[in-house]
């Protein structure tokens, strides 16, 4: 009840910032958009498999075709959501610490627990339901255009949204420390613009610095600790084309979020208002 | 224990239960009836009821104690506070006064001391279900209106849904906000945020109830009516503990008044006894003043004349005896004689100063 009635709060919150209403039009105008290609196109799509068929791979031409949209389609859609969500939820964590507003929830019969994961809860809710609205339109336009019905795509809300937890965990971290959202959006993005493909393609970029084994190790850590919202990207990919999935970036990822969660909880319980 | 228990167990407790039902019905509104049957239960509420309802033990705050900035906010206070009393916690800007209700509420941790809130350890899950508080400078979700806001801390609260709509109904009426109801929080004026505020603050029927500045910002009819309101929070027995600038609101409704300054604490005790000037008496009088000019100086005593009618500061009751014979006998009317207090306001700012030398 308690968890629920913060869950709750923290979306009123979100729609009433008018950021995640943002999301949810833009959303809606793209849909609409691709609705409108999809109906009034001269769009042959036996014209254009027809010359698919050498890099089908075995695959029929349709399916590929269907599958690399929805790559592209998914991939604009992963980085676009996540930077839209990275910017309505960061002030989630700091607005609810601001003087006369903690002082209230804490006075209540509510554990500080309760109030972090309140806010976890309701800042990923709200991502969740704005990437599946999406997903789920811009999968339906696909289907009924070219006959094509596959649920690869539907599951990319999964890896979109787990990305995102990884990175708004972070953001709650930010926040509970220094109380500023301008500071915890400069870092996500720069994570994630940033570090995360230079981490990921390390053997290109980062190796190329240095020969010094201690650098490479102290680069291979890094790598292996640290967030992977570049390699999810990959797996995002694989789950359309339905290729083979390396799970380490998932499970490394959510051991550092869970462990950086906890570690926010430590500081939440422990810190004066 | 073993005298409690062969207390309670002789014949004398239901006429001590009487007299204690007495004394208490004035102030407690909750007053629960104890049959024989849970005798044991009965035993357990009134040892509680007996207890102080806040209690804080060398209480110290030290805000960022390992750096060189480090703030002594509060420095050793211990107070009790009494069930149904209003208690009112006075200090300059700075001194501690918010501090000491963060410490209580569980909103900021003590670098040392202890205390209890209801008998529990301060910032206990428990006992907060059973207070009420009002924040300074509050920030209540701008985009809910005033009954969403109340239904939200409600549902915190721990209150049942149906339960919790028949309190908002009650405390809208209680603090005169039913008509805006309905109106976005971020619309309202100073005056009409603090009573949803305060409205928040008594949703759950609190035992104790904390206000911090709980007239800031109020006009003054609306600030006379959150007095009626206190007062009668105190006759049902709800204990209050009230922080304010305005001395003269704390002087009108506060039972007991504590004084803080620079973290410490360093004058406690009832309104009438800190504000009582002595034993000196003032004597109003009037008639043919001149007739007992005289004597006045040659008793050393001091006198205020204005036109007919003479105030005279005495230093003592017997002296004040010889002086209203010596008015009468001059055929002077004696309009009124009381002993001469100060105001808090007056009381405060000499004690302040005399700390701050």
């Amino acid at each position: 009840m308690k968890l629920l009635a913060i869950i709750e709060n923290t979306i009123r919150e979100s729609i009433a910032k008018k950021t995640m209403i943002g999301f949810f039009a833009i959303s809606n105008v793209i849909l609409i958009i691709m609705l409108l290609i999809a109906l009034f196109s001269d769009f042959d799509i036996n014209v254009k498999l027809q010359g698919l068929e050498q890099f089908s791979n075995g695959a029929s031409p349709l399916e590929t075709l269907v599958r690399t949209m929805e790559v592209m389609i998914a991939n604009l859609l992963y980085m676009a959501a996540i930077f839209l969500s990275i910017f309505a939820t960061a002030s989630i964590m700091p607005n609810t610490l601001e003087k006369g507003a903690i002082d209230l929830l804490i006075s209540k019969p509510v554990s500080r627990s309760t109030i972090l994961a309140g806010k976890f809860i309701g800042g990923t809710l709200i991502v969740f339901f704005n990437v599946a609205y999406y997903i789920l339109g811009m999968w339906l336009i696909i289907s009924f255009r070219t006959g094509y019905w596959d649920g690869g795509f539907l599951l990319t809300v999964f890896p979109i949204t787990f990305a995102f937890i990884v990175l708004y965990v972070f953001l709650l971290f930010i926040g509970v420390t220094t109380r500023s959202s301008a500071l915890g959006i400069i870092l996500a993005y720069g994570f994630l613009i940033i570090l995360s493909p230079l981490l990921a393609k390390r053997e290109v970029f980062l190796y190329a610095i240095s020969s010094s084994e201690a650098y490479r190790g102290i680069v291979d850590v890094l790598y292996y600790i640290l967030p992977k919202p570049d390699d999810i990207s990959s797996i995002m990919n694989n789950v359309i084309l339905h290729s083979e999935i390396n799970w380490m970036p998932v499970w490394s990822s959510a051991i550092f979020a869970g462990v950086l969660y906890g570690f926010t909880q430590y500081i939440f319980n422990r810190k004066d208002f | 224990m073993d005298i409690f228990l062969s207390f309670f167990e002789s014949k004398k407790w239901p006429f001590i239960v009487q007299q204690w039902k007495k004394d208490q019905l004035r102030r407690i509104s909750r007053v629960r009836i104890f049959p024989a049957s849970v005798f044991p239960r009965f035993r357990f509420r009134y040892l509680l009821h007996c207890m102080p309802v806040i209690v804080a033990s060398s209480l110290t705050k030290i805000y960022s104690p390992k750096s060189r900035h480090a703030v002594r906010a509060l420095d050793d206070v211990s107070l009790q506070v009494q069930r149904g009393e209003i208690f009112g916690l006075l200090g300059p800007n700075g001194s501690g006064k918010t501090t000491f209700i963060k410490l209580l509420l569980g909103i900021a941790f003590p670098t040392s001391g202890s205390g209890t809130v209801l008998g529990k350890p301060l910032g206990c899950t428990e006992a907060k279900a059973r207070i009420g508080y009002l924040p300074e400078n509050h920030r209540y979700p701008p985009y809910l209106n005033g009954e969403q806001i109340l239904r939200f801390f409600g549902k915190l609260t721990g209150l049942e849904s149906r339960l919790l709509e028949e309190r908002i109904d009650e405390v809208l009426k209680q603090v005169g906000m039913e008509q805006w109801r309905k109106v976005k929080f971020r619309k309202y004026s100073k005056g009409m945020m603090q009573r949803i505020g305060l409205a928040q603050a008594l949703l759950n029927q609190p035992e104790v109830i904390f206000l911090d500045e709980p007239t800031d910002g109020v006009d003054p009819l609306g600030r006379k009516e959150i007095r009626e309101l206190i007062k009668h929070l105190r006759d049902r027995g709800t204990t209050v503990f009230t922080n304010s600038h305005l001395l003269s609101e704390v002087e009108m409704i506060s039972d007991r008044v504590a004084i803080l300054h620079k973290g410490k604490l360093i004058r406690e005790g009832t309104v009438s006894s800190l504000t009582k000037a002595g034993d000196q008496w003032e004597i109003t009088a009037h008639g043919n003043v001149d007739s007992v000019r005289m004597d006045l100086q040659a008793r050393n005593l001091r006198f205020q004349l204005d036109k007919e009618r003479i105030i005279i500061t005495v230093p003592d009751l017997q002296e004040a005896n010889h002086v209203s014979d010596l008015l009468r006998s001059r055929g002077l009317l004696i309009e009124g004689m009381q002993q001469k207090k100060h105001s808090l306001e007056d009381f405060f700012i000499k004690v302040i100063q005399d700390e701050s030398r």
